[in-house]
Formats: C-alpha cells, sequence, structure tokens
C-alpha cells in the first residue's frame, strides 16, 4: 500500500469525509463492476457500491493499519453484495434484454471474451442458470455467486461470510450438485 | 459409438462451470459512477465507529463499568428516540456490547443492574447494523422498560417470581421426602412459568404499539424486516418474547414491498 493511500485512510479514520472521497475516486469503479458483474442490474450495483463504502466509513475504526485497502473494502461488498441480492430477491426476475446487451457491450472491452458466442443462446443459459438458482437456499446462492461471480477461493468465501472452510466446502459441493440436478431436469 | 453418443450430449448441454460462467459472465472493466454518486453517499455519512477497547483482564473490568464507552451513533439514537417519545431516561440505562459472534442484534430488559437495557450488537465490519434497525431496537428497549417500572408490572413480576422460588422449593423438599405431594408445586411451578411467558409476551405486544406510535409505523416495518432478513429464523421466538414474525404480522400487518427495502443498509 502506498504511503499515500494509508495517510487517506488514517485521515478518513478521523472523520475526514474529503480524504474518504478521495478513496471512493480511486476504488469505486472497480467495486461497481465486481457489483455488476454479481447483480446484473446497474440500479442496484451502484445501491450495493454506496452501500458498501458506507459500511467501510462506518467501520474504519477496524480497519488494520498497513494493511492494503482493497481487498478489505471487497470483503464488504461481497458481503453486503450477496446480502442485498437476498433481500431484493434477484434471482427470481429474468434478466431483461436491454440490461444484457448493456452487460454485454461493458464486457466487451475485457480480455478473453468470446466474441463468437451467440447472444440468443447466451440469454437462454443465463435464463435457465437463474431459473435454478432461484430453486437453491440463500446460503447456497452465497456460496456460488462469491465462487463464480466474484472469483473467490473457498478459503475467501469463508472469510467474506464468517463461516468455517469445511462449511463453505460442504455448502459449495451440495450447490454444485443440486444446480447439476436443476439444470439437467431443465434441459430434459 | 458410446464415446461419440457422449461428446454430442456435452455439445449440446454445457457443463455446470461453463453455464455459471456464462450467467456470470467474463469480469467487467471498471465503471466509473458520476460525482451525483459521491454526493449522494456523502450526504449519508454519518459519525464513525469507534474503536474497540483492548479489555484487560482482572479487576479491571469491575471499575471499567462506569466508563461509557458505547459507541457516538448508538448514544445519539438513543438521545433521539428519548426525544422522540418523549421520555426522560438517561444514556446510563443503555449498556451496548460487541461479539464477533452475535449475528442477529438483540435487545433485553433486565430488572437488576446499572445498566437496564441491554444492546447485544455484531462486530464485524461486514454485519453492521442499518439505522432502521438500531432505531427499532432501541426504541424497543425503551418502550419495554417504561412498561415494567409500572407498579401493575412490577407487582405481578414480584408475586410471580415469588411463586416461582416458592414452588421450587417446596417441590426438591416434597422430592427430597419422597411425597407424591410434590405434584403440586411442580405444577405450580409450571404454571408461574407459563403466565410469566406469557406476561413477557404481552408486555412485548404492548411495546410495539408504543414504537409505532413514537416512530410511526413504517419505520418500525423496515426496522423489523430489516432485522428478519438477518435472522436465520424469523419464526423462532424465545421465552417470554414472540418471534419477528409475530411482530411484523401484529405491526405491519404484511411484508413491505421489495421497492421499500431497498438501501435499507445505507441508513437516514
Amino acid at each position: 500500500m502506498d504511503t499515500c493511500e494509508s495517510d487517506l485512510i488514517e485521515k478518513a479514520r478521523q472523520g475526514d469525509q474529503e480524504a474518504f472521497g478521495h478513496l471512493w475516486e480511486a476504488h469505486h469503479a472497480v467495486a461497481m463492476a465486481a457489483a455488476l458483474r454479481l447483480c446484473h442490474q446497474r440500479g442496484l450495483a451502484e445501491d450495493i457500491t454506496q452501500g458498501a463504502f458506507w459500511l467501510a466509513w462506518r467501520g474504519l475504526s477496524g480497519f488494520k493499519r498497513g494493511s492494503p485497502f482493497r481487498p478489505w473494502l471487497m470483503r464488504i461488498l461481497y458481503r453486503h453484495a450477496v446480502d442485498v441480492m437476498e433481500k431484493q430477491h434477484t434471482y427470481l426476475h429474468p434478466i431483461s434484454l436491454d440490461e444484457l446487451s448493456q452487460l454485454e457491450h461493458q464486457a466487451l472491452a475485457s480480455p478473453g471474451v468470446d466474441l463468437a458466442t451467440d447472444m440468443q443462446e447466451q440469454v437462454v443459459q443465463r435464463e435457465e442458470v437463474r431459473q435454478a438458482l432461484a430453486q437453491l437456499n440463500a446460503d447456497q446462492r452465497r456460496v456460488i455467486a462469491l465462487r463464480y461471480g466474484a472469483d473467490l477461493t473457498e478459503a475467501d468465501i469463508a472469510l467474506v461470510l464468517g463461516w468455517p472452510v469445511g462449511t463453505v466446502k460442504s455448502r459449495l459441493n451440495r450447490a454444485r450438485v443440486r444446480l447439476r440436478e436443476l439444470l439437467t431436469s431443465e434441459r430434459g | 459409438m458410446y464415446e461419440w453418443k457422449q461428446e454430442g450430449s456435452n455439445r449440446e448441454q454445457p457443463d455446470l462451470e461453463e453455464s455459471l460462467a456464462t450467467y456470470y459472465g467474463p469480469q467487467m472493466r471498471e465503471q466509473p459512477l458520476s460525482s451525483a454518486s459521491w454526493q449522494r453517499l456523502r450526504s449519508q455519512l454519518g459519525p464513525q465507529r469507534p474503536p474497540r477497547k483492548w479489555r484487560k483482564p482482572g479487576l479491571h473490568r469491575f471499575w471499567r463499568r462506569n466508563d461509557r464507552s458505547d459507541p457516538a451513533y448508538i448514544r445519539e439514537t438513543f438521545y433521539r428516540m428519548t426525544h422522540e417519545a418523549p421520555v426522560f431516561y438517561p444514556v446510563s440505562l443503555l449498556q451496548c456490547s460487541f461479539s464477533a459472534r452475535t449475528r442477529m442484534p438483540s435487545v433485553e430488559v433486565s430488572a437488576f443492574g446499572r445498566n437496564k437495557i441491554k444492546l447485544r450488537l455484531p462486530s464485524t465490519t461486514e454485519m453492521l447494523i442499518s439505522q432502521p434497525e438500531l432505531d427499532v431496537l432501541v426504541a424497543t428497549g425503551l418502550a419495554r422498560y417504561q412498561y415494567e417500572q409500572e407498579p401493575k408490572h412490577r407487582v405481578l413480576r414480584l408475586l410471580l417470581d415469588f411463586a416461582l422460588l416458592l414452588s421450587s422449593v417446596a417441590a426438591i423438599l416434597f422430592i427430597l421426602q419422597d411425597r407424591l405431594i410434590s405434584i403440586i408445586p411442580i405444577a405450580i411451578l409450571l404454571c408461574a412459568l407459563w403466565l410469566l411467558h406469557l406476561h413477557g409476551r404481552r408486555l412485548a405486544f404492548r411495546a410495539d404499539v408504543l414504537i409505532v406510535q413514537w416512530l410511526g409505523r413504517e419505520a418500525v416495518c423496515r426496522g423489523l424486516h430489516a432485522l428478519a432478513d438477518r435472522s436465520r429464523s424469523p419464526r423462532r421466538g424465545k421465552w417470554g418474547e414472540p418471534s419477528l414474525a409475530e411482530r411484523i404480522e401484529r405491526v405491519c400487518g404484511s411484508r413491505v414491498t421489495i421497492e421499500e427495502d431497498r438501501l435499507m443498509h445505507v441508513g437516514r
């Protein structure tokens, strides 16, 4: 972590909102991208990003001096995101075509994207997965979202959710098995 | 032949990892937000939580009781509630404890000790309590305390406690003497316990009516729903206390809409 950021964090800890504004400037775009990838809705992703920064502001006193800011912030964001998504019952609402094409457009600039993938096929696949996810329980959805939507390891998921690693592994396994069953039955 | 069939079916049905990768899509590039977004957040930044104090072992914890270490935002909420009620109670009534193991914030009213309203909150940053939840908890504590202070409730509680004590002693004595009559004090004991349970629930429901008068139904519903969303079993009540689901049913009648739930972590 560079000195400048640690100075900003120190000032923000003392209640300096300007300093916190600089931290927002430096990290909000990445946080927003992560939230958007998880929930697929721009409005909700913005709410999640703001909520995570608000939680970070409230909890700055608990931030360990000298440790990097972004991983700490992202832990808060992921935790907040999965909670908000459950509260909002995000998985019950189909992804709109507008939102999907917007997401595709935003992801196209990222490296490693298969340009040849058929949009129509993707819509069908996403809808199938969404319907299957809606039938899992909340904890299973949380681990799946963090594993595949945030690309976290099992140890990181354990840290974010405050569960033992063994619990994360077992819930992830059960969620995968159930999802496989649901997807197989959906595809006939 | 078999292998070809399997390959063919794989091509038609993408495996789970692939399906999930498609669902979540590739990594996104950075998504900068407008400055209005920061202004909106900035308007909501309130006081920060003070750092947790290191608790020293030994006698220190006894004289630490006089040290008011409750976070400023909790004291502010308490002052605001007493102002809105309006009731005149000192902030020293409130005791706040944070624990990493606490997932579900709760409030208890105790008949003993200096701090009568005990607030238990989660300490991990990721589980920080939102303002509507805090408002409801503090108001609940104040309302229940106010009812428990009423002479008729105090007398009733005293009588029940006395019956409980007396029947327990009698039951033990009769059991030791192997007398069949021990059934009677045991029955009284169970009755007293049941009455205490009913009394606690009745007070809790009456306190809920009071907090609706103080905060307004919408704010109470928002707080109760936020608490219920956090709880793993909102339908499970404790002894002498109704479950969150019961409270919501009585106070709100039905669930608040999803739109009203939005941004409940961002507080006022």
